[in-house]
């Protein structure tokens, strides 16, 4: 599904942010992705996103490869991508629903059917009653759920999460680590970077960076809860 | 199709939506398009008034035809009342012509002059204000043998013709100056919308969003600068005509004549206002485009 194959990012004026990367993401896998502040986890992550192109190396999704992306192509390609910022960016001068909505319009579904949609992402992550607040009245975890709710709208094939739980303590992450999982659950490839890796009893594949490098890359690692 | 339409529709509410929650500094850039382009429109309208008005004059002009002694009459008569760009022909025989001078100079009782003096003639009040045409007509009477002299009283006619195309000139010159102005006021606001708005571009286009889905409610936010605009502007002309036809009719009796000024018609009106979406549009357009386009390298 996704394939890194040799890629290097430097950025101008600093180090390599990431230095000979590569690794397979198959299609329904739940991936994180963890390393220290600076690591490059978040390069990774928008490289993959296709938000950012790698200085050297291949990044294939579905066959396309991500370098040569342009325009409509790139645009089609990231609305196969459900994600979810660190910063949450969401619109703070519209409402939870408007907020949620935002990717449907992008993709042309309005009226009901939007309708429809949004209610059933925010009941999802537990905000349906809240479809006419403002962002800036919900709680930390409750705008990530509100961020993963926008991510989730328009039913990608993949959602990737940069630091969802950075911000949150411990009952919040664990909260949002479960819609997570249960995304994971019905076929939905998730991808997650994170400082240190949760305790989550699945199966899941984990890559680790350390200054840009990929150190190990676990295939299938399970975890028990302690 | 039917979703083309939906999202121009939402984009529609959203622009509206951004002009309702800054109605005073939307209301103040009606105001700033209005009057910018009322300037030239004023200038049209003064144009069209000062041309209805030489319309009206215009059929004084003369062209005085003096004939040979003994020379016939009834060819020039003919060849006159073929011609299109004649709306009057009169003609004065010697006799009267001799009488009516006679009068004016109040010689009537002394016969110091023998002999009548004058020729016959013909005097044609022409319908027309080209040059070219009253040319091509008094070469085609100096054709004739009987015609011992034309004289052509349109000098002020050349002169009214030259000051309104000057006049056109300049107000064309003063309107293209102004359009810039207003396609650069315009574009800075939208600029600075587009700062306002700079997360959700950024947003959107992380989500995959086009740039003419970014671009689209602030194409809209343009045309509805340029509507109000226009509409603002077709409005302050109204007034100006109306207030200046009111002061006007109560001068009229210290001047002695009429001065009334004709507002602009309705082609024009909507021409106006035409003009202010396009300009709205092309302003929001070239900002929006060179925004995004900075946010989206920055």
């Amino acid at each position: 599904m996704i394939r890194f194959d040799q890629v290097f990012k430097r950025y101008p004026g600093y180090q390599e942010a990431l230095q000979n990367v590569s690794f397979e993401i198959f299609a329904g896998e739940l991936v994180f992705i963890t390393g220290a502040s600076g690591a490059g986890k978040s390069t990774l992550l928008k490289i993959l996103s296709s938000i950012e192109k790698p200085t050297s190396g291949t990044v294939i999704f579905e066959n396309t490869n991500l370098n040569q992306a342009k325009g409509t192509r790139l645009n089609n390609i990231r609305r196969k991508f459900g994600m979810v910022f660190q910063d949450h960016k969401l619109l703070y001068d519209r409402n939870c629903f408007e907020n949620v909505a935002l990717p449907l319009a992008i993709n042309n579904i309005f009226g009901k059917e939007a309708e429809k949609r949004v209610r059933a992402a925010l009941d999802k992550v537990g905000l349906l009653n809240k479809e006419r607040m403002m962002p800036i009245t919900l709680s930390g975890g409750e705008q990530q759920r509100l961020a993963i709710a926008r991510a989730i709208v328009c039913r990608p094939t993949i959602i990737t999460a940069d630091e969802p739980t950075g911000n949150l303590d411990k009952e919040y992450a664990n909260e949002i680590m479960n819609i997570f999982f249960s995304f994971q659950q019905v076929g939905v490839t998730v991808i997650i970077s994170t400082h240190e890796l949760p305790n989550i009893p699945m199966k899941f594949k984990h890559l680790h960076l350390d200054n840009g490098k990929l150190i190990f890359k676990n295939q299938t690692y399970e975890q028990l809860p302690a | 199709m039917n979703n083309y339409l939906l999202n121009l529709i939402e984009a529609m509410k959203i622009a509206l939506n951004r002009l309702r929650y800054n109605l005073s500094s939307s209301f103040m850039m009606f105001i700033v398009i209005g009057i910018t382009m009322c300037l030239p429109s004023s200038g049209l309208l003064l144009i069209e008034n000062l041309k209805q008005l030489s319309s009206k004059i215009e059929y004084q002009a003369e062209i005085s035809i003096f004939m040979k002694p003994g020379s016939d009459l009834k060819i020039i008569e003919d060849f006159l009342n073929e011609q299109p760009n004649i709306k009057n022909i009169q003609f004065i025989n010697k006799e009267i012509s001799w009488k009516n001078l006679q009068k004016k100079l109040n010689i009537e009782e002394i016969n110091i002059v023998k002999e009548n003096p004058l020729p016959d003639s013909f005097y044609l009040t022409l319908n027309t204000l080209e040059q070219k045409d009253i040319n091509f007509l008094v070469d085609e009477l100096k054709q004739f043998k009987e015609i011992d002299d034309i004289n052509v009283d349109s000098a002020w006619v050349k002169k009214l013709a030259t000051i309104l195309k000057l006049s056109k000139l300049i107000i064309l010159t003063l309107a293209t100056l102004l359009l810039i102005v207003l396609i650069v006021i315009i574009g800075n606001t939208i600029r600075l919308q587009t700062l306002a708005y700079k997360d959700e571009i950024e947003v959107s286009k992380l989500i995959g969003a086009s740039n003419f889905f970014i671009r689209r409610p602030f194409l809209f936010t343009g045309i509805l600068y340029g509507l109000g605009g226009g509409l603002f502007s077709s409005l302050l002309i109204k007034s100006i005509v109306y207030i200046f036809n009111r002061s006007a009719s109560n001068i009229q009796e210290i001047i002695g004549f009429s001065i009334q000024l004709v507002d602009l018609n309705l082609n024009t009106h909507l021409m106006i206002i035409c003009v202010a979406i396009l300009i709205g549009w092309l302003a929001s357009f070239l900002s929006a485009t060179r925004s995004i386009y900075k946010i989206d390298h920055a």
